[in-house]
């Protein structure tokens, strides 16, 4: 059995399991597994999310469904989806390049030379991605990335982070997040890993006036929040 | 830094002797990709091509302004102006490959500043509040933010 077909099993499995059992007890219970995949716009999270960032291995996040407790947080419900893809670790460095970052920023795919319709998704896809986030993609019936597509995508970012002609740059404000940032000066790809947690944040191209910016002033994205 | 036309057009031609970047890229292609350095006069072509592309985005500026208008009255639904942004940035490239260049309005400097900066919050925005984190924008914060680069936009680039 390949990985995709046991990737497709698994899914397949945890949303029956999820439908039959939620029908069950009609969401009464405490759930210790995310909601299926057309519930998770649904989700009433109690408190602020994670003000410093994820710690790594942090604990799951409290959140209510429909009056019942359940463990998931847009990290954690995409996590348990690509559970079965291992976070890869940047060669010299704590950097983690989690699945779940990959596979939210899915859409960022071929800035890294990824061909999605290869990977039976199509730009239409990363475009709903890109507009409404993975979550409410997935809640309004659209297709899940590829597990493939999130591997290669996976490898494409940890073969740029320990490329020698990559430049680290040191840590610097990414969207307002302190983060370890790589670049490369030719294709002006940029990488930040969240200097917090070490974890791997976004990844995509900057325009010409952002890559131009970000070497003089050392900042992608402003502060808005302050 | 002044746009210099003639330099701009030879530094291009010595460029065009080396290979075109692709788009779709195998392992091994994008491996070689990121081989690639810049050389000394790199920086300075990148300086005039965004000044080509700044020009661009700013011709345009009636429909980046009919399209901010669409989003502050309407549901959030970025991804036309996200898609003009990206085609004004290609299409630039574009004519650069083909050795096409324009004499940029001196007037157009800052305006890909301000379309770049409003294009980026669209990264920040999370329309499910409990899903939001602490950093990302509430429909009602975004929309906030893209009126104040609106109206500087207008203000300085009527």
């Amino acid at each position: 059995m390949n990985f995709n077909t046991a990737f497709a099993i698994a899914l397949t499995s945890t949303v029956a399991y999820m439908i039959y059992f939620n029908w069950i007890q009609g969401f009464q219970l405490v759930h210790h597994y995310p909601p299926r995949i057309d519930e998770w716009g649904n989700v009433n999270n109690g408190g602020s999310s994670n003000v410093g960032g994820y710690k790594k291995r942090a604990g799951p996040k409290s959140i209510t469904i429909t009056g019942a407790t359940n463990s998931g947080s847009e990290r954690n419900l995409i996590q348990n989806v690509y559970s079965q893809i291992s976070n890869l670790l940047v060669e010299g460095t704590d950097w983690e390049i989690t699945a779940w970052s990959v596979a939210k920023h899915a859409h960022h795919g071929p800035d890294f030379g990824l061909d999605p319709t290869k990977y039976e998704m199509t730009q239409t896809d990363l475009d709903s991605i890109s507009v409404n986030g993975l979550i409410n993609h997935i809640n309004q019936n659209g297709t899940l990335p590829n597990a493939n597509y999130v591997k290669a995508l996976q490898k494409r970012w940890k073969v740029f982070a320990e490329h020698k002609n990559v430049r680290k740059c040191g840590i610097q404000p990414v969207m307002a997040e302190d983060c370890h940032v790589v670049k490369h000066d030719r294709t002006r790809i940029f990488l930040p890993f969240k200097s917090d947690s070490e974890e791997s944040f976004t990844g995509y191209q900057l325009t010409k006036n952002q890559f131009q910016n970000h070497d003089k002033n050392g900042i992608i994205g402003k502060n808005y929040k302050n | 830094m002044q746009y210099n036309k003639k330099k701009h057009l030879k530094l291009l031609k010595s460029l065009h002797k080396s290979e075109k970047p692709r788009k779709i890229l195998s392992d091994k292609e994008f491996l070689k990709l990121l081989e690639s350095r810049p050389d000394e006069n790199f920086f300075e072509l990148e300086a005039y091509s965004a000044m080509i592309i700044s020009h661009l985005h700013r011709e345009n500026r009636e429909q980046y302004f009919e399209l901010i208008e669409k989003l502050l009255n309407g549901p959030i639904n970025f991804l036309q102006l996200r898609k003009k942004h990206r085609a004004i940035n290609d299409a630039g490239e574009r004519l650069e490959a083909e050795l096409i260049l324009l004499e940029p309005n001196p007037k157009c400097e800052g305006f890909d500043d301000l379309i770049d900066k409003l294009v980026s919050l669209f990264n920040k925005y999370c329309q499910d509040p409990s899903l939001r984190e602490s950093h990302e924008f509430s429909e009602e914060e975004l929309k906030k933010l893209i009126q104040k680069i609106f109206i500087e936009m207008k203000e300085r680039y009527p």
